[in-house]
């Protein structure tokens, strides 16, 4: 056990430092930068170790090492950093409630930490889907440094064709070594706790209130996304973890004096990569972080090319990475059985008089005392985002609202039975958008402003501001 | 950014008073569950653990079983599994197989009468190597020659 641990944290070392020149140039990095940055770095290893595995190349320990470096080392060299970014938006303490509260709160956020920690020593690892989908592959996909999918073929019922991006993360850290459940705990507790980071960071960037983002972090220890043992060693964790420090990414970005917007366009496009409903979460992201840029585009029209650059170099690095990530799973992974496997749209035709079954059962499992209330609260707050107008709050919640429709619509759809399709998966995928939820209810406590206020751009510094700032309506980018 | 620009940033009363709502929730849980975690054994009671722990972890120990058969075996050496309602659970014993053993490829499973202990199958010439599970856990391999 003292060896791969020791593996784990040289590398999580390694990461943090490789991340930092993409998420926090120059300047002093937060808990929440340095968990940002140890997820960038990581998944950036995982793309670069698939593309060389799959290109017939070694994937020793040191090529690890050098792919996990790579791309931080490129842009502390190469890229133009900013010259002095501002320090991570956290105000002195003392704001948003006074001291007590934050002391209160940093108390709970330490309580459900423990708690959860508890928790992932005592339960042992037992989800089914990590032994018969995720688990498994990280185990066997690297033989002596050689990426080895044949495996997936004689796999015994089971999803061959979902992403390997957490089982190759999981190898990176631990360099090339199959992990054993043990260290597939140290994982998920590493997961967890960065998760927590990066939507604690998120929070307070977003609302200045240390109180609000230890509250919000609390309530996410405790959630079922990290309580329930049934997500250890699974996915969820490592897909909400990256669309968290995506949008951490893009606030961080709008407020940077120099924009560099393909940074979090690679958090983004990583998401396909980890679970194929990251695609279509991918892509909501994708389009709510275009929304700040909407009214700079308005304003400036003689300055549209600007405008245009940015989103391209947002979209671009994004939309390339969710290509690759399809292209793997249709021409190198084996074929799985799709959901939509046959006649699926006659089956949802046919399906129709089950719609209010359906719903009926995704609202019960909604409804269950596990989420403390979250998703009525949400239910709730949605309605004042809305009547608010609160742009990137309400364009956030309503991402979570349409996902959850996704995977409720996915069942009128499935070849398997649709209230058992329900029952097996759709209260364990659900939680793991959660956090974006937190994040969306937390901006809430702005004041209601324009279209894209609400998230990373400071208030006093709207887009109109913006424009005057920078040529293109935007900070200076690289 | 000004001082003038925070102050604008800070949440109002709600979200004070949501923030202490909260946290006093979280403590309260925290605190429940980590009591209950402690117990003997502790309590598993989270959705997902009460819906599928124990058709999942149906067998305790999955891991020291396996480690105990992948020890007796050879490198790649092919195995038939012998065990109670081994071809019942088919679908558990090649996922478990596949994990903690995936140098070893499952020729067959085969149901194990536990009435019959005493009579083991005895495995063809050449053949893969047969793994005998019995229900309280000790595991025999048995090859044609032995």
């Amino acid at each position: 056990m003292i060896g791969p641990l020791f593996r784990i944290v040289l590398v999580s070392a390694v990461a943090i430092l490789a991340g930092l020149p993409l998420v926090a140039p120059r300047r002093r990095p937060a808990a929440g930068d340095l968990a940002a940055a140890w997820t960038l770095a990581l998944g950036n290893a995982a793309v670069l170790a698939l593309a060389a595995g799959l290109l017939g190349l070694t994937l020793s320990p040191v090529a690890l090492l050098l792919l996990l470096i790579a791309p931080g080392a490129a842009a502390a060299v190469l890229g133009r950093g900013p010259r002095r970014e501002p320090e991570n938006g956290d105000p002195p303490g003392g704001r948003g409630g006074g001291r007590p509260l934050i002391v209160a709160s940093s108390v709970a956020l330490g309580c459900a930490l423990a708690a959860l920690m508890v928790k992932i020593t005592r339960v042992p690892l037992w989800s089914w889907d990590h032994f018969a989908i995720w688990g498994v592959k990280a185990r066997s996909m690297l033989a002596d440094g050689h990426l080895r999918l044949d495996f997936l073929r004689s796999l015994y019922q089971t999803r061959t064709d979902h992403p390997l991006g957490v089982p190759m993360t999981w190898l990176v850290l631990t360099l090339g070594e199959a992990p054993s459940p043990a260290v597939f705990k140290v994982l998920h507790a590493l997961f967890a706790l960065a998760l927590v980071a990066v939507l604690r960071a998120a929070v307070r960037r977003a609302t200045s209130s240390p109180a609000l983002a230890n509250a919000a972090a609390a309530f996410l220890a405790v959630s079922p996304l990290l309580w329930d043992s049934e997500a250890m060693g699974l996915a969820e964790v490592p897909l909400a973890l990256w669309a968290t420090v995506s949008l951490l990414l893009l606030a961080a970005d709008l407020e940077a004096p120099r924009s560099r917007p393909w940074v979090p366009g690679l958090a983004l496009g990583y998401l396909p990569w980890i679970k194929q409903e990251g695609l279509v979460l991918g892509l909501l992201l994708l389009a709510a972080a275009l929304l700040p840029l909407l009214p700079t585009l308005q304003i400036a029209r003689a300055r549209l090319g600007g405008g245009f650059a940015a989103a391209a170099r947002l979209c671009g690095p994004a939309l390339a990475l969710m290509a690759g990530a399809l292209a793997i799973q249709k021409l190198v992974l084996p074929p799985g059985a799709s959901f939509f496997l046959g006649d699926w749209w006659r089956r949802g035709l046919d399906r129709l008089p089950l719609v209010v079954d359906i719903q009926r059962r995704c609202l019960s499992l909604l409804l269950q005392p596990d989420w403390l209330g979250f998703w009525i609260v949400l239910a709730a707050l949605t309605a004042v985002a809305a009547a608010r107008r609160q742009g990137m709050a309400l364009a956030l919640i309503a991402i979570v609202w349409i996902q959850v429709l996704v995977y409720d619509l996915t069942a009128l759809f499935t070849y398997l039975p649709p209230l058992a399709h329900l029952d097996a998966s759709f209260f364990r995928i659900c939680a793991a958008l959660v956090p974006l939820g937190l994040l969306g209810m937390a901006m809430l406590s702005r004041s209601p402003g324009n279209l894209a206020e609400g998230f990373g751009s400071p208030a006093g510094v709207s887009p109109a501001s913006r424009s005057r700032r920078g040529a293109a309506g935007r900070p200076s980018s690289d | 950014m000004s001082d003038a620009s925070r102050t604008l940033r800070a949440p109002g009363p709600l979200a004070t008073a949501a923030a202490w709502l909260v946290s006093a929730l979280v403590l309260c849980v925290s605190l429940a569950r980590t009591d209950c975690l402690l117990r003997h054994p502790p309590c598993l009671t989270a959705h997902g653990e009460r819906t599928w722990l124990r058709w999942a972890y149906r067998h305790p120990e999955p891991q020291q079983l396996f480690q105990r058969i992948g020890s007796q075996l050879r490198p790649g050496e092919p195995i038939v599994i012998v065990a109670v309602a081994a071809v019942e659970e088919t679908y558990w014993w090649r996922a478990m197989a596949s994990y903690f053993l995936p140098d070893h490829p499952i020729a067959a499973l085969s149901d194990l009468d536990r009435h019959n202990l005493d009579r083991p199958p005895r495995p063809p010439a050449g053949g893969p190597a047969w793994v005998i599970v019995t229900a309280a856990g000790p595991v025999r391999v048995l090859r044609a020659e032995t």
